[in-house]
C-alpha cells in the first residue's frame, strides 16, 4: 500500500477517534441551542474519516517523506522544547544563546564570526530592544 | 459607507510621520526576508504579528501590509542572482532574471523587477480602493444562510486550487475547523476540547498556532534540508557598460502593455481565494510568451519576461485584499494572517468593517499607496545590501529565526503555555508539509472556524427545521451548487500535473537557499 493510501486510512482513523472518544470525552451535552458544542467538531470529525477514505480509495498527491530527515526534524523540536524548560528555569539570557547556538552546530556551522553572531550577537539584541527599550519582560 | 470625513481623517491617519517609519520598517524588513532564500513574507508577517500588538491597529495592520509588499519585491532578488527564488512567487522570475545576471545585467534585471512590481502592486491598489465598497455594500445585505454557503465555497475553491490532493486539502481543512473548536463553545460558553487547559478558554491562540504551523515549521525543515552551513560566496558577472546597470525610460515603457496586462491577471488571480501569487507569475509569463512577436527569446534573458511575471505576483497582494476586507475570507496565508492582526487588535473583517472602521480602512488604503512609494525608494538604495543578504548563511537566520518565534509568542500570549502550542503545531506543520497536507487550507480554516460555527447556528436557527425556507436563500442554494460544482471539477475532473507544485501560497514552499 502507498504511503498516500496510509495517509489516508490515517486520517480517517484520526476522525474515528475525534469522533468517537476525544468529542464526546471533551465536550458538555445541553438541552438548548441550535447546535450542540460536541456538532460542530463533530462535522469537522466526520469531514477527516469521509475524505480520508476518499484519498485511501483514490489516492492523489505527493510526499515528500525522508525518515532520517523526520528524525532530525524530530530532534530540533526536542531541542527547543529543552530550550524552552532551560528559559522557565535559567531565563532568557541563558536559554536565547544555548538555543540558537545548539541548532546552529546542529545543522552545520562551525565558522567563528557566523557563530559568534547568533550565539551572542542576536540574543542581546532582542534582549535589549525587548527588555530596556520596549519594556516587555522577557523569562 | 462612502463618508468623506472617515476618509479624509483615515487618509490623515495614514500620512504620519509614525505611521510612515512603520510602513518604511516593514517595506524593508519584507524585502529583507524575500531575499533571503527559504524565508517568505507570509513567514515575516506571522513572526512579526506579535510584535505588532502594542501598536495602533492602522499602524499594525500598515507595518503588516508593508511586510508583504516588501516581500514581493525582495523574493526576486536571489531569483536573478543565484537561480533561487526566495519566495515561492518569484520562481517565474528566475526563467528570465538570471540569464539576464549572467549577462551581466544582474542589476537591469533587479530593477526592472522592482520597476515591474511596483507598476502592479499599484494597479491592484486602485482597484481594491476601487471595487472594495461596493462590494462590502453588497456583501452588507447577505445573512447568515448566505455567508455559511459563502464560507464552504471558499473551503472548496482553496482546496481544490492549492496543493495537489483536494481529498488531503480537505482533511486538513476539517482539522482546521476541530481546531478551531477549541475553547468556550459560542452559543452556549461550554468548554470543549480544553483537556482542562483553562488557558484555552478562549481557544488556541491564533499566534501560536500561526507561527507554528507558518513559521516553525518551515524553519524545522529548513534546519533539517543539510544545505545550510557553510554557503559559499556566490560570484555575479558584471560589466562595465553603463546601460546593463539601469533601466531606461525607453525600456520601462516598452514594457508598458506587459505590466499593464501582467497587473490585470495578477489583480483578477488575488481577487479569488486560494490561486495565488505564484500562478499569477505563471500564467502572466505564459501569456506574454505566447503573445510576443519573439518567443524564442524568452527563457534567454528578456526584460519582458522579468516585467510579466513581477507585475503579476505584486499585483495579488491588494486584490487579496478585496474577499478579505468586503467578505472577511482570506484568500491566501497572507491575508488569514492579517485576518489574525485584525482580530488581535479588536477588529472584526467583513463588510461590516467600511460601515464600523471606514476611518481605518481608507487609513489602510492611504498607508498601502505610500508603501508602494516607499517601495520604491527602499529597494532603489536597498538592492545591492538585499543581494548581500541573499548569499547570508541559512544556519544563523533559521536558527535566530527560531529564536524570534519563541520570543513573540512569548509576549503574545503572556507565558510559556503559547510557546509549548507554537512548537507543538510547528511539529504538526512539519509533518503535514511533508505529507503533503495543505498548510494554507488548514490555517484558513481555523481562521474562519470560529465565525462559521457561529454564522452556521444563526442560519440554522433562522431555517428552524424547515429546509423549504432555503428557497428564499436563492443566492444561498447558487453558492452551494457552485461548491459542489467545484469539488468535482476541481477534485476529480482536473487533470494533476506531475510534479505540481503542492504548496502554493505556503511560505517558502520547496524553494532551496
Amino acid at each position: 500500500m502507498s504511503l498516500n493510501r496510509w495517509l489516508g486510512a490515517a486520517s480517517s482513523l484520526a476522525g474515528l477517534a475525534f469522533l468517537f472518544i476525544v468529542i464526546p470525552m471533551q465536550s458538555e451535552t445541553v438541552g438548548y441551542g441550535a447546535l450542540q458544542p460536541r456538532t460542530f467538531p463533530s462535522i469537522g470529525a466526520a469531514l477527516m474519516i469521509l475524505f480520508g477514505i476518499a484519498q485511501t480509495l483514490r489516492p492523489t498527491g505527493e510526499t515528500e517523506f525522508d525518515s532520517p530527515r523526520a528524525i532530525r526534524a524530530a530532534a530540533t523540536i526536542a531541542v527547543s522544547v529543552a530550550a524552552l524548560i532551560a528559559m522557565e528555569f535559567a531565563g532568557y539570557l541563558v536559554a536565547a544563546p544555548l538555543l540558537v547556538g545548539a541548532l546552529m552546530m546542529y545543522v552545520g556551522e562551525r565558522r567563528p564570526g557566523w557563530l559568534a553572531a547568533g550565539i551572542v550577537l542576536c540574543p542581546a539584541l532582542l534582549w535589549v530592544m525587548f527588555e530596556i527599550l520596549l519594556r516587555r519582560p522577557l523569562p | 459607507m462612502f463618508n468623506t470625513a472617515d476618509i479624509a481623517a483615515g487618509l490623515a491617519d495614514a500620512f504620519t510621520l509614525y505611521n510612515l517609519m512603520f510602513v518604511i520598517g516593514g517595506v524593508a524588513l519584507g524585502q529583507f526576508v524575500g531575499a533571503v532564500p527559504g524565508l517568505s513574507a507570509p513567514m515575516a508577517i506571522a513572526i512579526a504579528v506579535p510584535f505588532t500588538f502594542v501598536l495602533h491597529p492602522l499602524t499594525a495592520i500598515s507595518f503588516l501590509v508593508g511586510v508583504g509588499k516588501g516581500g514581493t519585491v525582495g523574493g526576486a532578488i536571489p531569483a536573478v542572482l543565484i537561480n533561487t527564488p526566495g519566495s515561492p512567487e518569484a520562481a517565474a522570475t528566475a526563467l528570465d532574471g538570471y540569464p539576464m545576471a549572467q549577462k551581466g545585467q544582474s542589476l537591469k534585471a533587479m530593477k526592472m523587477s522592482l520597476y515591474a512590481s511596483i507598476t502592479g502592486d499599484t494597479m491592484s491598489d486602485i482597484v481594491l480602493i476601487t471595487v472594495a465598497a461596493p462590494i462590502a455594500i453588497v456583501a452588507l445585505k447577505m445573512g447568515p444562510v448566505e455567508i455559511v454557503a459563502l464560507m464552504v465555497l471558499a473551503f472548496a475553491i482553496i482546496t481544490g486550487l492549492v496543493g495537489d490532493s483536494m481529498a488531503k486539502g480537505l482533511v486538513a481543512t476539517a482539522f482546521g475547523l476541530i481546531c478551531a473548536s477549541v475553547g468556550l463553545d459560542p452559543e452556549h460558553g461550554t468548554s470543549r476540547l480544553q483537556f482542562g487547559f483553562f488557558d484555552l478558554d478562549e481557544g488556541l491562540p491564533l499566534a501560536a498556532v500561526g507561527i507554528g504551523v507558518l513559521a516553525v515549521s518551515e524553519i524545522v525543515r529548513q534546519l533539517v534540508s543539510g544545505r545550510l552551513a557553510g554557503g559559499a560566496a556566490v560570484s555575479v558577472p558584471t560589466t562595465d557598460n553603463p546601460a546593463d546597470k539601469a533601466v531606461s525610460w525607453a525600456e520601462y515603457w516598452s514594457c508598458r502593455h506587459t505590466m499593464f496586462r501582467a497587473g490585470a491577471i495578477g489583480t483578477i488571480v488575488g481577487a479569488m481565494p486560494g490561486i495565488g501569487a505564484t500562478a499569477a507569475a505563471f500564467l502572466s509569463y505564459g501569456y506574454t510568451k505566447n503573445t510576443s512577436k519573439d518567443p524564442d527569446s524568452f527563457g534567454k534573458g528578456n526584460i519582458h519576461g522579468v516585467a510579466a511575471t513581477e507585475a503579476a505576483n505584486s499585483a495579488v497582494m491588494g486584490a487579496n485584499l478585496i474577499p478579505l476586507l468586503t467578505l472577511g475570507i482570506p484568500g491566501n496565508v497572507t491575508a488569514a494572517m492579517i485576518i489574525g492582526a485584525l482580530v488581535i487588535h479588536g477588529i472584526q473583517p467583513g463588510p461590516l468593517l467600511f460601515k464600523e472602521q471606514g476611518r481605518l480602512i481608507y487609513g489602510l488604503f492611504g498607508a498601502m499607496m505610500m508603501a508602494n512609494v516607499l517601495n520604491l525608494f527602499v529597494g532603489q538604495v536597498g538592492l545591492r545590501l538585499w543581494a548581500i543578504v541573499a548569499t547570508a548563511p541559512g544556519s544563523l537566520i533559521f536558527s535566530v529565526s527560531m529564536l524570534l518565534c519563541i520570543t513573540g509568542v512569548y509576549l503574545t500570549t503572556g507565558g510559556m503555555f503559547g510557546v509549548s502550542i507554537m512548537l507543538l503545531f510547528g511539529a504538526l506543520g512539519y509533518f503535514m508539509r511533508i505529507f503533503g497536507f495543505s498548510i494554507v487550507a488548514f490555517i484558513i480554516a481555523f481562521v474562519l472556524g470560529r465565525q462559521f460555527e457561529l454564522s452556521l447556528a444563526q442560519a440554522l436557527i433562522i431555517i428552524n427545521g424547515d429546509y423549504r425556507v432555503l428557497i428564499h436563500h436563492p443566492v444561498a442554494i447558487a453558492l452551494i451548487v457552485l461548491s459542489v460544482l467545484c469539488v468535482y471539477w476541481l477534485g476529480f475532473r482536473r487533470p494533476r500535473q506531475p510534479g505540481q507544485t503542492p504548496a502554493d501560497n505556503q511560505p517558502a514552499a520547496a524553494k532551496s537557499p
